[in-house]
């Protein structure tokens, strides 16, 4: 695994805890658009947005005759 | 709505689907990988909307809108932890299942697991867990479709003929050309979900909320509140968010891509695609349960709403949850089908490639027979049914990991670990235990995770499972992270 993948893939255990705890946690009575609704659109847009820049970094390489 | 118009639209949408269908056979060759895997040229559009229409099925605006109903916004927590847990596998693993994919030949998710350890029977074990969990799941579909077409016509569309044209039409799309028909017109039911789904949201936004949908929801601010036990919501999200690594309908589609930026553009694609149709089919659920209160069912929720919308935007809508169940369906069968021939019978008769593709196109039929069928017993929540299924799976996550990266996996500890996961989920869901307070697919995974390590200490691993992992680590780096080819 690469460097940058290793960031990745603790970047995204964060991210996955944060997305479980964070509302149970903090937002279990806020009944507004501002509470749980914001934070996973927000959590969900950050990690997509992260995966492109990621992706973005991929080379490409790979040509190779089929099997 | 008449039952004419629900006719003729699903006799035009076939149509066009038919067509693609058509297009898609001209150009195909005779070999199982071209039929299972459109011989791995499958571009970035049509892998990103096809993984897109594979991924979200009818679940998402009958259960999913369903499940807001009744419990309100922390289905949408369950469904992006669900998207974000997919774009965090994929970045990982995409680049490894297609490198594993070209480098060894490899055409089923099972069979990856059988190269990697060494023995046919791991990837017969697997192959025999997905036929077994996905049959409750690729039935959800057709379930979905019955409880839909009977409540928009109001009974005159009975629940069982609703599943039986899904599951024609299923087996037509998926047995005329393979993945090439199934690719094409799952592009074509992800558009149409998209737009539907993005109208009927514009339309109940404008016309039946004037006020303003956020005025509107303060008339029930419990709807935004995180309600669900926590048990509950990690029960159901866990299976969930393994779920691309899980559910061999959508690992198979790692293999196809025609190029490193194909792989991209179907990652970048479905996570755009996830998010906004999650998030809408979470404001219908809301906006359900705001303008048609109190129903019994919450999986009925769409089709009440839908009774407040215009005949032609409904038709619409229909349409296009008829569309998430097919591609999903057709996705599901095909995978399975492949699995069947390669995994299966291969492996325990030597079998000529000609005679494996037969063994294939022969178990579509069977197994939409033996999914009408399980879905004809109408059990349970939808919700709690696809995620019952995906608990199931999960059996597979330890070895799938370690099949990457831990080289002291053994094969005799990948069957125990599947075995146990899958025997320790199916013995609580089926006696109704939540031990500790815990959802069956936590124990599932601890006991998979438990029995696969301790059987692989005390087993001799494949010496040429090391090297699996050292090539496609190597492969990876020199053709994603350094630009080389193979």
């Amino acid at each position: 695994m690469s460097k940058i993948e290793k960031i990745w893939l603790g970047f995204g255990i964060i991210a996955l805890a944060a997305n479980v705890a964070v509302p149970f946690i903090l937002m279990k009575n806020w009944d507004r658009f501002s509470g749980a609704f914001l934070f996973w659109c927000s959590t969900a847009l950050l990690v997509i947005g992260a995966g492109v820049y990621m992706m973005f970094r991929w080379g490409e390489g790979g040509r190779f005759p089929c099997r | 709505m008449p039952l004419s118009w629900l006719n003729a639209g699903i006799l035009a949408w076939f149509l066009v689907g038919a067509a693609l269908s058509a297009k898609a056979r001209r150009g195909m060759g005779s070999g199982v990988i071209d039929y299972f895997l459109a011989n791995r040229t499958v571009g970035g559009f049509v892998s990103a909307m096809s993984y897109s229409a594979t991924t979200y099925s009818a679940f998402m605006m009958v259960g999913l809108v369903g499940l807001t109903y009744k419990g309100g916004i922390a289905s949408l927590g369950f469904e992006l932890t669900y998207l974000v847990g997919t774009v965090f596998l994929l970045v990982l693993f995409a680049p490894r299942y297609w490198v594993a994919g070209r480098r060894y030949g490899l055409m089923t998710p099972s069979e990856l697991l059988s190269t990697r350890y060494g023995s046919k029977w791991v990837g017969a074990a697997a192959s025999l867990l997905c036929l077994v969990t996905l049959v409750p799941y690729a039935s959800v579909q057709l379930m979905g479709m019955g409880y839909l077409l009977e409540g928009v016509s109001g009974g005159a569309f009975p629940f069982w003929a609703g599943m039986a044209v899904a599951a024609a039409i299923t087996v037509i799309f998926s047995i005329w050309a393979g993945l090439r028909s199934v690719a094409l017109t799952d592009a074509l039911q992800a558009s149409i979900m998209l737009v539907a789904c993005c109208l009927l949201v514009v339309f109940i936004g404008g016309f039946l909320f004037p006020e303003g949908w956020g005025s509107a929801m303060a008339a029930r601010p419990d709807l935004l509140k995180v309600s669900w036990p926590f048990p509950m919501f990690l029960g159901l999200t866990l299976p969930w968010t393994f779920f691309a690594l899980t559910n061999p309908q959508v690992v198979q589609r790692l293999y196809a891509p025609k190029d490193i930026r194909s792989i991209r553009g179907m990652v970048a694609g479905f996570s755009v695609f996830g998010f906004i149709y999650t998030v809408l089919c979470v404001i219908l659920g809301l906006s359900a349960a705001l303008l048609v209160p109190g129903l019994k069912n919450p999986d009925g929720a769409m089709a009440a709403l839908l009774t407040k919308v215009p005949r032609g935007l409904a038709l619409l809508v229909v349409l296009s949850i008829f569309a998430a169940a097919v591609s999903t369906l057709n996705s599901i069968i095909l995978t399975l089908s492949s699995m069947f021939g390669r995994d299966l019978v291969r492996a325990l008769t030597p079998l000529s490639e000609e005679k494996e593709l037969r063994w294939g196109k022969l178990l579509i039929p069977v197994l939409t027979v033996a999914c009408y069928a399980f879905g004809s017993l109408k059990l349970g929540l939808i919700a709690v049914l696809s995620s019952m299924a995906s608990a199931g799976l999960m059996a597979q996550l330890p070895v799938i990991l370690g099949a990457f990266f831990w080289k002291r996996g053994t094969s005799a500890g990948a069957i125990a670990g599947m075995a146990a996961g899958a025997l320790v989920t199916l013995a609580l869901y089926w006696t109704k235990t939540n031990f500790l307070g815990q959802w069956p697919p936590v124990w599932g995974l601890c006991s998979s995770v438990a029995a696969f390590v301790a059987v692989s200490l005390v087993t001799r691993p494949d010496p040429a499972g090391g090297d699996f992992i050292e090539t496609v680590a190597s492969d990876v780096r020199r053709t994603f992270w350094q630009g080389q080819d193979f």
